[in-house]
């Protein structure tokens, strides 16, 4: 039965294990617990408490808070939401809509004509931290990315069901 | 680029252009002279008549990334322009990398002052940026008002069209009516 441990797992997290254990690992069977043990890994990156039950994306994560309300977090400890709500209508965001604002990420004439297609980005509001892109069509609706069902994951996938 | 000098270029050994290379200072424009010259940003090349020596190029570039530019590892920004992969400006800009060229002539990356100029983008960016919440308000008055150019208009008039559940979602959204539509 495969297994790793939490140091690998933090390794393999941070790009620092070698091309040929990595390419050990994937020809390997994956390791049964490895959802449980990156948890562990992600818990050691945050100074706060609050106990991760999903990583959400690049520094988001879903939390069980004392009194049993599921909360998107950031890594810096901004509390967005709760699980099932959009966290980007709690976070900071800078539109490009205009030329001037494209020219400062593309050379000349290589952007997208902002009436068409303009450029979110969403920030962490205590980090500053870029989180996520969107490049959609003016007057799109916040793009809502990943809607996991938290609990048919932990109880058909895992067997450990929450609560 | 039609008309071009290619075949005099050709015959005499001279340089010519195999790559965009930098698209504000392209080679294609610096090697080679063209009779008559056409730019556009069209996804597509329909047919249109091409003569011998006329020289055609089609931009694909890019990509989506993963996690914020300035987190990436500064040794490897510096890489990625030693390597052509980025132009040098787009170091700084970009990444937040600060350059200096090393004893050897390539990129090194400047660490103390990465951290800095990297420290100074989140804080412009923190300064700059707004409440999503009051920047989807502005937009739901600019989504009310239709104000959009037409082929925006077209598409979300078809979209909403072709899939009601899309539709309500839109709707859903922006607070509007059930009737409400482009």
């Amino acid at each position: 039965m495969t297994s790793y441990t939490v140091g690998q797992l933090r390794q393999l997290k941070d790009g620092e294990l070698p091309a040929n254990a990595v390419h050990d690992m994937q020809s390997k069977y994956k390791d049964a617990d490895r959802f449980f043990k990156m948890l562990e890994v992600w818990q050691q990156t945050v100074k706060w408490k609050d106990r991760i039950i999903l990583p959400l994306a690049e520094h988001l994560f879903v939390v069980l808070k004392p009194d049993g309300r599921r909360v998107i977090k950031s890594t810096w400890g901004h509390e967005y939401c709760e699980a099932h709500e959009n966290w980007k209508l709690h976070a900071k965001v800078f539109v490009r809509d205009t030329g001037g604002l494209m020219d400062q990420i593309y050379p000349r004439k290589m952007a997208s004509d902002p009436n068409w297609m303009e450029i979110r980005e969403y920030y962490d509001p205590i980090s500053g931290t870029l989180l996520e892109v969107e490049a959609v069509p003016p007057g799109y609706p916040a793009v809502h990315d990943f809607k996991p069902d938290i609990d048919t994951f932990y109880r058909d996938w895992l067997q450990q069901p929450l609560n | 680029m039609h008309d071009t000098d290619l075949k005099e270029r050709f015959a005499k050994g001279d340089a010519y252009p195999t790559l965009d290379g930098d698209p504000e200072a392209s080679q294609i424009s610096a090697l080679c002279k063209a009779g008559h010259e056409n730019f556009d940003m069209k996804a597509i090349q329909g047919p249109a008549p091409f003569s011998e020596y006329d020289l055609y190029l089609s931009m694909n570039r890019g990509g989506p990334g993963i996690g914020d530019p300035i987190d990436r590892l500064s040794d490897s920004v510096a890489r990625d322009v030693n390597e052509g992969h980025v132009l040098e400006r787009f170091a700084l800009s970009l990444y937040g990398v600060v350059l200096r060229k090393g004893s050897d002539g390539s990129w090194v990356a400047d660490e103390e002052k990465t951290v800095g100029k990297r420290a100074e983008i989140r804080a412009a960016r923190l300064s700059e940026s707004r409440d999503a919440k009051d920047f989807f308000a502005a937009q739901r008055k600019r989504v009310l008002a239709k104000d959009f150019i037409r082929p925006v208009r077209e598409m979300y008039k078809s979209s909403m069209q072709l899939s009601p559940e899309w539709a309500a979602k839109y709707r859903s959204f922006w607070q509007l009516t059930d009737d409400w539509s482009f």
